[in-house]
């Protein structure tokens, strides 16, 4: 048997269905997602996801970062779906580095505190976060990266 | 278990290896959810050894039919008491090997004993069934193949070595030590195997009719055997070897198929080197003397 532990088409489809849902809460902060921005978006799920060697199971990762980015206010409609496609891309390297050690929801939260915070709404900084900031962020770990942005 | 002497199946159709690759699917993305409960995605090595462990504790790595099987999770639940049944079997297999331990001391033996004692702590069959997380450095006789996996690799081994050990265990110590010795002067440190210099003696001398319990094949004997097999060919060897490893058994009382095996085993394994020892002139370093010990 030829087992491949690649995404099925069924996966990709209930993962745009889920994104499409998350527009009727990011809609009151003024973010929506096209159709085909949508669709885009889970094609680059897929890259990030074999770029950094992550399988996905439970699916629910873009609808969840919709909804802890939506009310930031360093994010314009105009970029939403680039910085969507930016944070999962971030999310899965995060994942990869803090070695799993943190679940899903953590993991959001900690990234959204830290864009909004101190990194100033940059994803560049967000994107050099040390591992040990997320898993440990009252130690004040990774100000130095935030600095140099 | 040799997997060798399992039947083979008739394999898959394209379209029952797609409901069965889809089956598989299922069963990962619930073993995925347990594993990690807030993660939506693992490492995809993380991923692949779950997805092994499921095909392990279903049976699926001899028999992937079973994955189209109706009642799937039904067969896991079963398959995962199978593994916690085999995980009881060889702690009683441990308890056993560390209590016929041959009286002469090995450090390899010693240390895989001490590191297979905390198998079960790190063994995890819900998740990794396939994987044996303690250190196994002692040299058996036959290796037991690399097809086996987690719980049933570990048993395979522990089943060896107390056979092995058993046998040691006819022979009077200091004799077995001393032939051990005379095998290699340094077998306390070094990775070698206890069993087969002395099982390799106690085959010359029943293939002469000789008391095997004796152990030294002094010179004299030896040339005997020289004689014998200078004038053999390669398949006369073998069924001599076959037939001096039946006498063996005889003469020692073994009655266990699998000891017999092993010891048909062992014979028709040192044929080649009996060759090559026949022909160099001597079978001094395949049969050993040793003075009796005091």
């Amino acid at each position: 048997m030829n087992f491949s532990l690649t995404d099925s088409p069924a996966q990709l489809t209930a993962a745009a269905k889920e994104l499409a849902e998350s527009n009727r809460i990011s809609q009151k902060f003024g973010l929506t997602l096209s159709p085909t921005e949508a669709s885009m978006l889970v094609q680059s799920r897929a890259e990030a996801l074999r770029e950094t060697g992550q399988i996905e199971f439970g699916g629910g990762t873009l609808k969840k970062l919709a909804l802890a980015f939506c009310d930031s206010p360093f994010i314009q409609q105009s970029d939403w779906a680039n910085t969507l496609s930016r944070l999962q891309a971030i999310f899965y390297e995060l994942k990869n580095e803090t070695a799993d050690r943190l679940g899903d929801d953590a993991l959001i939260s900690r990234m959204a505190t830290r864009f909004n915070g101190a990194a100033g709404g940059s994803l560049d900084a967000l994107e050099s976060t040390p591992p040990k900031q997320p898993l440990y962020p009252e130690t004040g770990y990774g100000q130095e990266a935030v600095d140099e942005h | 278990m040799n997997t060798e002497l399992l039947p083979q199946r008739s394999p898959l159709s394209m379209e029952e290896d797609l409901l069965a690759q889809e089956a598989l699917w299922r069963l990962l993305r619930q073993q995925a959810r347990l594993y990690a409960p807030e993660s939506s995605s693992l490492p995809a090595e993380t991923a692949a050894a779950l997805a092994e462990s499921i095909r392990l504790t279903l049976g699926a790595d001899r028999n992937p039919r079973i994955l189209l099987a109706p009642d799937l999770e039904e067969q896991f639940r079963l398959g995962r008491r199978r593994l916690e049944q085999k995980v009881e079997l060889s702690r009683q297999l441990w308890r056993t090997a560390c209590l016929t331990m041959p009286e002469m001391e090995n450090r390899s033996l010693s240390d895989t004993l001490r590191s297979i004692g905390g198998f079960w702590k790190r063994y995890d069959p819900r998740f990794f069934a396939q994987n044996v997380p303690c250190d196994i450095d002692y040299q058996l006789s036959h290796p037991v193949s690399e097809q086996l996996q987690g719980v049933d690799y570990v048993n395979e081994w522990l089943r060896r070595l107390c056979l092995e050990q058993k046998f040691l265990s006819q022979f009077d110590p200091a004799l077995a030590r001393a032939i051990v010795a005379r095998s290699c002067p340094d077998y306390r440190r070094l990775l070698v195997n206890l069993f087969e210099p002395v099982a390799v003696n106690a085959l010359g001398l029943a293939l002469l009719g000789e008391d095997p319990r004796s152990l030294s094949v002094p010179t004299p004997l030896r040339r005997r055997l020289e004689t014998r097999f200078t004038a053999l060919t390669d398949a006369e060897s073998d069924a001599a070897l076959r037939s001096g490893a039946k006498s063996l058994c005889a003469a020692l009382g073994i009655e266990a198929s699998q000891t017999t095996r092993y010891l048909d085993d062992l014979a028709l394994g040192i044929r080649p080197r009996l060759r090559a020892a026949v022909e160099a002139g001597t079978l001094e370093y395949v049969f050993l003397e040793v003075s009796s010990p005091a």
